[in-house]
């Protein structure tokens, strides 16, 4: 009786609850920005990996030269001497979002320092992006839901990989526009109003802005429409959504220089142009239906779909034959035959990040969520209004792109979030209900979400209203059943709270330019030596000295030494990559007028065999050979790298070709000196490799010099010898330096034989 | 002692000179270190050292055994040019390959003097065997130390009666293609006793005189195989050559001391061109001649001043010019050619054209070019590679920036006749919409008879 | 049956005479040891390669033109390896024409067997190089392959249009497409892709005689491993949709209960099991529920 006393008035219970929304966001918002910190916390506030830096020096040119000359920004400093038309050639999303808040801050005069903006950035915006998943599962479900999706979504470690204080990539907003995009998608086709899907292009444009995998988006939601008109779910909502969006979001992503015509050429757009079109034709064909007799319109109906799909197959083919239409992108491609990557572009393959994923990846990424996820989905099955299926193909097509490649676990991990919401909601709506035993809570927010959208239902819904509606009459559970349910859900929450904190503070927090590991006694060491070798090249080297290195490390050498670099993160050019693999896997003698050709000073390799960082250049080294084999099979053979026995060997066993290599003997030049006290002389061990490379193979250079080598051996820089003075051959002149050839002059001097005379 | 006599004899030369063609002087430097021996009678080069004087040299002649000599001190060189006769004493480390080497490549000139003579009769040119192994690096291989060239054809009655050994040579064993800008022309017989050399391939030797073809060079102490296998013979016998370093720091051999003495310069019975020979060896070693220098170099958009200059895009046309003089003797006067070169190169030239002569003046010539930048962008380099015999080379490189075109450099689409047909139509559909609209709006409620009828039905 | 590959098979006898010159004649000999009691897993891939290469070449020259393509297997040519003294096989060796005697049989060129699949094109690329000539791989055109295509097409339509009723029906259940969905799910996130790109084995024997099932190790797995971890999350899954779905429909309080917590329970043990192998494939993991490990 007393409970009755208590029932608030409709009006007060849902202002208290959006009170209580507003503040849960704000909560989740928190503790998404602040589990990101660890980072920053653990090492300091810079700018992570690989491609951050390249995005964080094209801000930085941004913000000092203004929109338009980074619109039309020519690189000389990479890529040389080709340069790389870095303005026609980007994403310029990102940067132009930073550069908008630095400006708004400095209107506020509020003078932050660009990086800090850049580092800060990725965190700020997975606040946003778990607001986006709310939406986003409040379409779906109800706000319960969405706040427990938004959640998840903040703490999943498979979003945090990639959004890390300091991790100032693409996909630190794309993320956030790719849920954006998806809720105003469910929301136009809800609601079929040109508004929304105007909406929902806008954020389409800016996502095309963002991130090469707005193609996910693009396929996405034609896929969509194209099971929905399977179904036979065709109504007006969803042609005034797509036309609209389609042709607004395709004409605003075509003002992209990156992008340019790739929407009407290249085939990854093409399932959106053929939805578009067959939308036109249901359309036309149901008002067809309407005007004419149902005999004559299955006649006319039949002979023009076979028509029009006969027709629409030979226009394809030929276009692409002839060019018209862009054949399948290689990374896109490399997702649907996943031998064509590995055969054909190895420098795709070559990408640690384009490798498939095993399941741990998957588990440690989602912990719990990837049991519920399969179960959020039947629920979702159990309804299936237009926008459920919507989360079923996104599941589907998200799951195996994830298992394809490992860094799409990001596309993954919304969609698991959302179903697995689904599921811990609609379990804990059943046994958090602790209303008298047997007695039906007037007011679950599930039907009173109905009510409020009954409006806007389609018609089949109804059989599904139904069912929620029988299954909440048959509504009864035992107290202690309710009790263990809830006490062991909580238990796993909580699980997969500590699981997330603890794989965000491990894994995903090094900057990977800084290297942590631990002393003997436990405290933390902290290995810096790539900063320590860019700062070398930074104040040692001439301001317009080039750098070779593998192209790992251009933006690197870009972003923290400031050096022009040949090749970098952006691979635009896999011949100039070739070449470079190409100088490293040969001789000092053809590698010599390469590195000639290209005007290079300096050469930088990343040595692991000291401490046993197992990412350096030797266990890339296939690749290299792999990639340049490609374009020269006739100078580099990856077979003479291996022993007879077919081993990767680079100890005493190495072939004679692996010995000779340029990479190999910058490696492991006066590496078995530092041994020669340790083991009794018999050479340097290779930590990575567990091999020893006794001192009768160490390497002598002649072409280069070493010129750094970094505390622990970990970059290691050479420069590269000027044409002698004297017109010898560097071989010659340098056995002259090391005064080694004077009995090699008496032999000479003896046995004119020995001489070529002049000609 | 030693010294003292150099000096009053130099001093009665240059009293006594009044023969002089010209006053040259070198063009950087002139501190000359000259080292010799006791076994070197310097008396018996006072043409030489007297002509050197003449022309401006600051001369330090050292013995090779003094204390403390060296090649540089505090790590800079002393002296700017050096000239190393051949003595008999071993020279101290400060004079082996390696620091000569390191003299050499900073910028250092050397004259190398070898002889094939013992003047006592007994013991070795010790000190040649530092210039051995400094020149065999420079792909001049100098005959051991106990051969000697003859020639049985062409050898000298008077001076070598019975050794053969005092050959005469005249301008047809010059080697003229290297040697023209060396040497001015020989007209009279030369007169050469010492040693040979075969010379590499390298492509910074320049040979100067070699032997006659019926000469060879073989080892008197062991004439047993001469007939099978001569140290070297014929032609292939180099006896002077030249080598100028990438910095343009000049080496000169000579194989023999004899060519220097007075008794070659005046003998007896005809007019020997020995000294003229040997002032124009070492007025090209020490940089008296065959200097040139690059003034200046530019680059800039053609027909514009170089004001608010910010690069060049695709399809510019670019102005290079290059200031070039030459010194001779006594100043820089403009170096005149017809075959200088620019190139511009992206990993492959996209061009090689002849640079003509834009203008002169009183100390250099501009020389000048203008050219269309190809449809390429990228990091090119303008690059002027001359390199001629003789002549100090010239090599200046840059790097230009050409990028792409500009988002608003491009034609505007009705400037372009294909694009008309396009603009039409979207033109049209934006009339035949706002149309649309209009009859949409007021053309009544009522909609037409006949779909009414239809939807009855 | 198999077309003619024209290729001549080499033993003890005939080595000698074909290959020891002199002979107006290049041949390509193979070196093999095939057969099961050779451990030449290359050997047996190979032949195959070997033979098309042969066929090719008869086939776009009939007359062979001086070219010949030979095999030597051990078996067959035993004392001929022992004199080569050959240890390692397969080699593929050129003797081109010579007018001379060669008595220690070496060969001309020697190919180095590549490390990728595409052997016959890098092997022909070989061929043509070193002989100058152009040789073409023609594949064997496969006519059982194109009527199996057809029958099963004509089957396949015939069956839609006999069916058509009842496949409609089918593709218009809802379960059906759930089922699949999820199948298709559970198998993409427990690694499936992984498998099928990198060709991993269903299981590995782990050295003392026994099966592994799980592989240590966070990149690597190991087929059984997605069936295992794919069940795994299918009875979590349906733990969880029985808890929704069916527990409540249960009228009788006490057996809802036993229900409830058997489910509960049942969630508990697999997911500590999960957590268990997960903790072999990442040693530094530091949590578990219960230690439960199956394997």
């Amino acid at each position: 009786m007393k409970l009755k006393q208590l029932t608030f008035s409709v009006d007060t219970a849902e202002r208290v609850q959006l009170l209580l929304r507003v503040i849960i966001l704000i909560g989740i918002a928190a503790v998404a920005i602040s589990s990101r910190l660890f980072s920053v916390v653990r090492f300091e506030s810079i700018i992570h990996e690989f491609d951050p830096w390249f995005n964080f020096r094209a801000t930085k040119y941004l913000v000092n030269n203004g929109f338009y000359k980074f619109l039309n920004w020519f690189d000389d400093r990479t890529w040389y001497p080709l340069g790389r038309v870095t303005g026609g050639t980007l994403y310029p999303g990102l940067m132009v979002t930073s550069g908008i808040i630095h400006k708004i801050l400095h209107i506020f005069s509020l003078p932050i320092d660009i990086r800090n903006i850049c580092v800060l950035l990725a965190p700020a915006f997975s606040g946003l992006t778990a607001y986006a998943t709310y939406l986003f599962t409040k379409e779906m479900k109800n706000e319960a839901a969405g706040l427990l999706a938004a959640a998840f979504m903040g703490i999943a470690p498979g979003y945090i990989s990639r959004s890390v204080a300091g991790s100032y990539d693409n996909e630190a907003i794309a993320i956030f526009l790719l849920m954006i995009t998806f809720y105003l998608w469910i929301k136009a086709i809800k609601l079929g109003s040109v508004f929304w899907g105007a909406t929902c292009a806008m954020f389409y444009f800016y996502m095309v802005a963002a991130w090469g995998g707005y193609v996910f988006i693009t396929n996405m939601i034609p896929v969509h429409v194209f099971v929905l008109l399977l179904m036979g779910r065709y109504n007006d909502r969803i042609y005034v959504a797509y036309s609209s969006w389609y042709a607004l979001g395709t004409l605003a992503s075509m003002q992209i220089p990156f992008v340019g015509f790739l929407p009407i050429r290249s085939s990854e757009h093409m399932g959106a142009l053929g939805v578009f079109g067959l939308l036109q034709l249901v359309a036309f064909s149901q008002f067809l239906r309407n005007q004419l007799s149902p005999k004559l319109f299955k006649r006319i109906l039949i002979s023009s779909v076979i028509g029009i799909i006969t027709l629409a197959g030979l226009a394809l083919t030929a276009m692409t034959y002839a060019g018209v239409i862009a054949p399948w992108g290689g990374r896109f491609y490399s997702l649907w035959d996943t031998n064509y990557a590995k055969v054909h572009i190895p420098i795709i393959a070559s990408v640690s990040e384009h490798q498939p994923t095993a399941w741990p990846s998957f588990f440690f990424d989602t912990h719990m969520l990837v049991w519920l996820f399969p179960a959020g989905i039947y629920l979702i099955f159990q309804e299936l209004r237009d926008e459920h299926l919507f989360v079923i193909v996104y599941a589907v097509l998200g799951s195996y792109f994830a298992g394809v490649m490992v860094r799409l676990m990001l596309t993954l991990t919304p969609v698991i979030c959302v179903s697995a919401a689904v599921a811990i909601n609609t379990l804990f709506e059943m046994y958090t209900n602790f209303t008298i035993d047997g007695v039906k809570c007037t007011l679950t927010i599930t039907n009173k979400q109905n009510i409020i959208e009954e409006p806007t239902q389609v018609a089949g819904k109804k059989e599904s209203e139904t069912k929620v509606e029988e299954s909440d009459k048959e509504f009864y559970l035992g107290l202690v059943g309710k009790f263990a349910v809830i006490t062991s859900f909580a238990l796993y929450l909580f699980m997969f709270v500590i699981h997330c904190t603890w794989v965000t503070s491990n894994a995903y927090s090094s900057p990977s330019v800084v290297l942590a590991s631990r002393n003997p006694d436990g405290s933390q060491l902290l290995i810096d030596d790539f900063r320590e070798a860019y700062y070398w090249l930074r104040m040692n080297t001439e301001e317009d000295a080039r750098v070779m290195s593998w192209w790992d490390y251009g933006y690197q050498i870009g972003g923290m030494a400031d050096r022009t670099t040949l090749v970098d993160n952006n691979t635009w050019n896999n011949t100039h990559i070739a070449t470079v693999g190409k100088a490293m896997a040969s001789s000092e003698e053809k590698a010599y007028p390469i590195l000639r050709k290209h005007d290079v000073d300096y050469i930088l390799v990343v040595f692991g065999g000291h401490l046993g960082y197992s990412g350096d250049d030797i266990n890339k080294f296939l690749w290299m050979v792999r990639i340049s084999e490609g374009i020269w099979p006739e100078d580099i053979k990856e077979r003479l790298f291996f022993t007879d026995k077919g081993e990767y060997k680079v100890d005493g066993e190495a072939t004679q070709t692996m010995r000779d290599s340029l990479l190999y003997k910058m490696s492991y030049y006066n590496y078995p000196d530092l041994y020669a006290s340790i083991n009794n002389g018999a050479g340097g061990y290779d930590r990575v490799r567990q091999q020893t490379i006794p001192m009768s193979v160490s390497p002598k250079l002649n072409v280069i010099e070493e010129a750094f080598t970094s505390e622990n051996w970990i970059v290691r820089i050479y420069k590269v010898k000027d044409l002698d003075n004297m017109g010898r051959d560097l071989f010659k002149a340098t056995a002259f330096d090391e005064g080694r050839n004077k009995k090699k002059r008496k032999a000479s001097s003896s046995d004119k034989k020995a001489a070529t005379l002049r000609v | 002692m030693l010294s003292k006599s150099v000096f009053t004899s130099i001093a009665l030369a240059v009293v006594s000179s009044i023969i002089s063609p010209v006053q040259a002087k070198p063009a950087y430097g002139a501190n000359t270190l000259v080292v010799i021996d006791s076994n070197i009678d310097l008396s018996e080069y006072s043409t030489y050292f007297d002509d050197l004087l003449f022309r401006g040299y600051e001369l330090s002649i050292k013995n090779a055994k003094d204390e403390g000599l060296s090649l540089f001190s505090f790590g800079e060189k002393s002296y700017d040019n050096v000239i190393l006769f051949p003595t008999q004493s071993k020279l101290s480390e400060e004079f082996s390959a390696h620091k000569l080497a390191d003299f050499f490549n900073d910028g250092g000139n050397i004259l190398a003097i070898s002889t094939a003579k013992n003047p006592n009769g007994h013991g070795n040119i010790l000190g040649g065997e530092n210039i051995r192994d400094f020149a065999s690096e420079l792909d001049i291989a100098i005959s051991p130390r106990n051969s000697k060239l003859v020639d049985h054809f062409n050898y000298d009655k008077d001076l070598s009666p019975i050794d053969h050994d005092t050959l005469i040579l005249d301008k047809k064993n010059f080697d003229w293609t290297y040697s023209a800008n060396i040497i001015e022309e020989v007209t009279l017989p030369i007169l050469y006793n010492g040693a040979g050399a075969y010379l590499g391939n390298s492509e910074l030797l320049f040979p100067i005189l070699s032997a006659p073809s019926t000469a060879y060079v073989y080892n008197p102490k062991d004439e047993s195989d001469v007939l099978e296998s001569p140290w070297i013979a014929g032609s292939q016998s180099y006896l002077i050559a030249g080598s100028q370093g990438l910095n343009n720091a000049r080496f000169m051999w000579v194989g023999s001391v004899d060519l220097f003495s007075n008794s070659f310069v005046n003998h007896k019975s005809f007019e020997t061109g020995n000294r003229k020979l040997v002032n124009d060896l070492t007025s090209w070693a020490f940089q008296e001649r065959g200097v040139l220098r690059t003034v200046f170099t530019e680059d800039n958009l053609a027909n514009t001043e170089k004001v608010a200059f910010e690069g060049y895009k695709i399809n510019d046309d670019l102005t290079y010019k290059i200031g070039i003089s030459q010194w001779n003797g006594q100043k820089w006067v403009p170096f005149q050619a017809d075959d200088v070169q620019l190139e511009f190169i992206m990993l492959d030239p996209y061009y090689r054209v002849n640079l003509s002569v834009e203008s002169i003046n009183d100390s250099f010539t501009t020389y000048a070019t203008t050219f269309k930048i190809p449809d390429q962008h990228g990091v090119f380099t303008l690059s002027v590679d001359y390199k001629r015999n003789g002549l100090s080379y010239i090599n200046k490189k840059k790097l230009v920036t050409v990028r792409h075109n500009a988002n608003d450099e491009w034609a505007r689409s009705w400037e372009i006749s294909n694009s008309w047909v396009y603009l039409t139509s979207a033109v049209t559909v934006v009339v035949a919409w706002i149309a649309f609209v209009f009859f949409y709006v007021y053309s009544g409620n009522s909609p037409p008879q006949g779909l009414k009828i239809k939807k009855t039905q | 049956m198999k077309p003619p590959t024209g290729i001549i098979r080499l033993n003890d006898k005939t080595f000698e005479k074909v290959l020891g010159g002199p002979r107006d004649y290049d041949i390509v000999v193979l070196l093999t040891a095939e057969g099961p009691q050779f451990d030449c897993p290359l050997c047996n891939q190979f032949a195959s390669s070997f033979d098309i290469i042969g066929s090719s070449w008869l086939k776009s020259h009939p007359s062979s033109d001086n070219i010949y393509y030979a095999v030597a297997n051990f078996p067959e040519a035993p004392s001929s390896f022992k004199k080569l003294q050959i240890t390692t096989a397969p080699n593929l060796w050129i003797y081109k024409a010579t007018d001379e005697k060669s008595s220690d049989l070496s060969p001309d060129s020697k190919y180095v067997f590549p490390q990728t699949e595409n052997m016959h094109e890098s092997a022909a690329s070989f061929i043509s190089q070193e002989l100058e000539i152009n040789l073409k791989i023609h594949y064997p055109y496969r006519y059982d392959k194109l009527i199996i295509n057809l029958v099963s097409v004509l089957v396949f339509t015939v069956a839609i249009k006999v069916f058509f009723s009842k496949l409609k029906a089918i593709a218009q259940n809802r379960n059906l497409w759930a089922a699949l969905c999820m199948v298709a799910v559970l198998m993409f996130t427990a690694g499936h892709m992984f498998n099928v790109i990198r060709k991993t084995p269903y299981v590995v024997n782990n050295g003392k005689g026994a099966i592994t099932y799980i592989l240590g190790g966070f990149s690597t797995q190991i087929a059984v491993e997605t069936q295992i971890v794919a069940i795994i999350y299918a009875i979590l899954a349906f733990s969880t949709i029985g808890l929704v779905m069916k527990v409540p429909r249960i009228t009788n309080v006490t057996k809802q209960s036993m229900v409830t917590f058997a489910i509960c329970g049942l969630i508990l043990v697999v997911f500590s099991a999960l957590i268990s192998i997960f903790r072999i494939k990442n040693g530094g993991y530091p949590y578990g529920l219960l230690s439960i490990n199956p394997f």
